[in-house]
């Protein structure tokens, strides 16, 4: 879908996370991989590595899970805290790209990925004031008529009597 | 001649995935599935399939497709389960990110199975016969997950160094006190930012921070729902109360796990003010009120007369700037109040009248300081600058 497809988010953080503490959004990761096909070989490797534990004593505030699937892709499956689920394709990555996927669901908050209105969300705009037709105290729009700034663009049938008045009292004169 | 669409239906492929449907309706745990009314089958089933043509597939396998899709959506939704049913959950993980995530792990005195406890409704204790020492130890052995592992924290489950006698066994306890400290923490810290609105108006506040709803709201994004025991976790079977209870009880086990008294008070009053009193940042907090039209002016004259102006000092609203005359479309009233001859707000409307009482709230948020142009609120005070405050 292209981005004027997509509705338009404002940038917002749940439970106005990073006010006064933050709190990781990420509760819950799942890799899901194959203990033989090749697609799952990336995944199996960052295992075996310990990238897994590495990412798992790092943040102790997520639970990792493994989950061997036969004859399944790899996938990761990441859940936070405003309950929504995201999952990764990792079919065929190498091991450094799926720890480079846990390091990103980490930081995730879990809302949708949509386009965003603005990069900057302020309830307070405006510090002096939004500006208003009467902040600099005017009235806009009253007025008694005839105005002398308006400019007719004809003559009123008065104006036409008195300039043949002047025409004739020049003449007469 | 027989329809291409019968030849399908006898597709072993075709038969297979209807067999799968079939038993994806049996439930997967020893969990008993909310009643289901039994579903019609609709004349037409809505059928996202049609339009999308796969150009690599034959048509019969587009058709199967499409009966495939057909057979799902008559089968039924899947049934609604807890998260605890899936393979991938293993409690006493779960209860250690939870402890971290809230930032409790640090505290002297703060265990999973406190946690456990804290979490753990009357009813499941006393109907399952399974005595609180053994809560986690029984849940995982039901699950047949239990894996080996040389952290010390299965070790220290097994052999709490807590006697058990001094933790209780659910948050039936807890839940009051916690009800009351939330209560306590809410009314205090909106007494120092807004020491100048009206008692009654910031107990509206008060009750509407510390709400079911609001709690609940609190309780789901900490991810608490999914680790209560005792009650049926699904989102459709769990009443806001408890989801509620649950972050009340959090709050007073955060204050009674510590040996020190003020380490307590400092941890659950950070639990209060991080997650419960962050819901006014960003918000208008006139809105967490309602003051009725006919009390307005009123409250304005009693605040005026709180603020020093003395009784019998008339109200002057006087017109500003009127944009067109008065007309459903194009006016726009400017009305301004002024006392003893000062400003002391406008307000707009589309007719005098309105402009009047917008003039009169906008007053009031004057006096009490709740404008927009006010100071944020210090989300960062710590409980000692709260109890000295009221002093």
């Amino acid at each position: 879908m292209s981005r004027q497809m997509l509705p338009r988010v404002f940038l917002s953080q749940p439970l106005q996370n990073g006010v006064s503490r933050y709190t990781c959004q990420l509760k819950r990761i799942t890799l899901k991989f194959c203990k033989f096909r090749p697609n799952s070989l990336g995944a199996r490797e960052f295992i075996e590595n310990g990238d897994f534990l590495e990412f798992a004593r790092a943040n102790p505030q997520v639970a990792c899970y493994l989950k061997p699937r036969r004859n399944r892709p790899p996938v990761l499956q990441a859940e936070f805290a405003n309950g929504s689920v995201q999952l990764a394709r990792i079919d065929s990555f190498p091991a450094e790209f799926v720890r480079r996927w846990f390091w990103l669901m980490r930081g995730r908050s879990g809302d949708d990925l949509l386009p965003l209105h603005e990069n900057l969300r302020s309830f307070h705009p405006s510090v002096q004031g939004v500006w208003t037709p009467f902040t600099f105290g005017r009235s806009v729009g009253l007025g008694d008529l005839p105005d002398s700034r308006h400019r007719p663009m004809s003559p009123s049938a008065t104006e036409l009597i008195q300039q043949l008045h002047r025409l004739q009292s020049a003449r007469m004169s | 001649m027989l329809s291409r669409l019968s030849l399908c239906r006898r597709h072993p492929l075709c038969q297979h995935f209807a067999a799968v449907v079939a038993a994806s309706r049996r439930p997967v745990a020893t969990f008993e599935a909310a009643p289901v009314a039994p579903l019609t089958p609709p004349r037409q089933t809505p059928n996202v399939m049609h339009g999308t043509r796969l150009a690599t597939d034959p048509r019969w396998r587009r058709r199967m497709r499409e009966d495939l899709y057909r057979r799902r959506m008559l089968a039924g939704p899947e049934p609604e389960r807890p998260r605890s049913v899936w393979s991938n959950w293993s409690r006493r993980a779960e209860l250690s990110a939870a402890a971290h995530r809230l930032g409790l792990a640090g505290l002297a005195g703060f265990s999973q199975q406190w946690l456990d406890r804290v979490l753990t409704f009357r009813e499941s204790a006393e109907a399952d016969g399974v005595t609180a020492d053994s809560s986690i130890a029984h849940q995982n052995v039901a699950k047949g997950y239990e894996l080996d592992d040389e952290s010390s924290d299965s070790v220290a489950m097994a052999t709490s160094s807590t006697p058990a006698e001094s933790m209780p066994r659910d948050n039936a306890e807890l839940v009051p006190t916690g009800r009351a400290l939330i209560a306590e923490h809410c009314g205090r810290f909106l007494a120092r930012e807004l020491p100048h609105v009206p008692e009654n108006l910031r107990e509206q506040a008060v009750s509407l921070l510390t709400s079911d709803q609001s709690l609940s709201f609190v309780a789901g994004h900490l991810g608490l729902a999914e680790l209560l025991s005792g009650v049926d976790t699904r989102p459709s079977m769990l009443p806001l109360s408890v989801e509620a209870d649950a972050f009340a009880a959090l709050v007073a086990s955060a204050k009674l796990c510590c040996p020190n008294l003020s380490e307590g008070d400092e941890a659950a009053w950070r639990l209060t003010r991080d997650f419960l009193l962050t819901r006014l940042h960003n918000s208008d907090i006139n809105e967490w009120w309602t003051i009725d039209a006919q009390r307005r002016l009123p409250l304005l004259s009693e605040s005026l007369a709180a603020a020093g102006f003395p009784a019998d000092e008339p109200l002057e609203f006087r017109l500003m700037g009127q944009s067109a005359p008065e007309s459903p479309v194009y006016s726009c009233f400017q009305v301004g109040l002024y006392i003893r001859r000062e400003f002391l707000s406008s307000g707009f409307g589309e007719t005098a009248a309105q402009a009047q009482d917008e003039c009169v709230s906008e007053a009031l948020k004057t006096l009490f300081d709740t404008a927009d142009s006010r100071a944020p609120m210090n989300f960062k005070l710590t409980y000692a600058d709260l109890a000295s405050a009221l002093e």
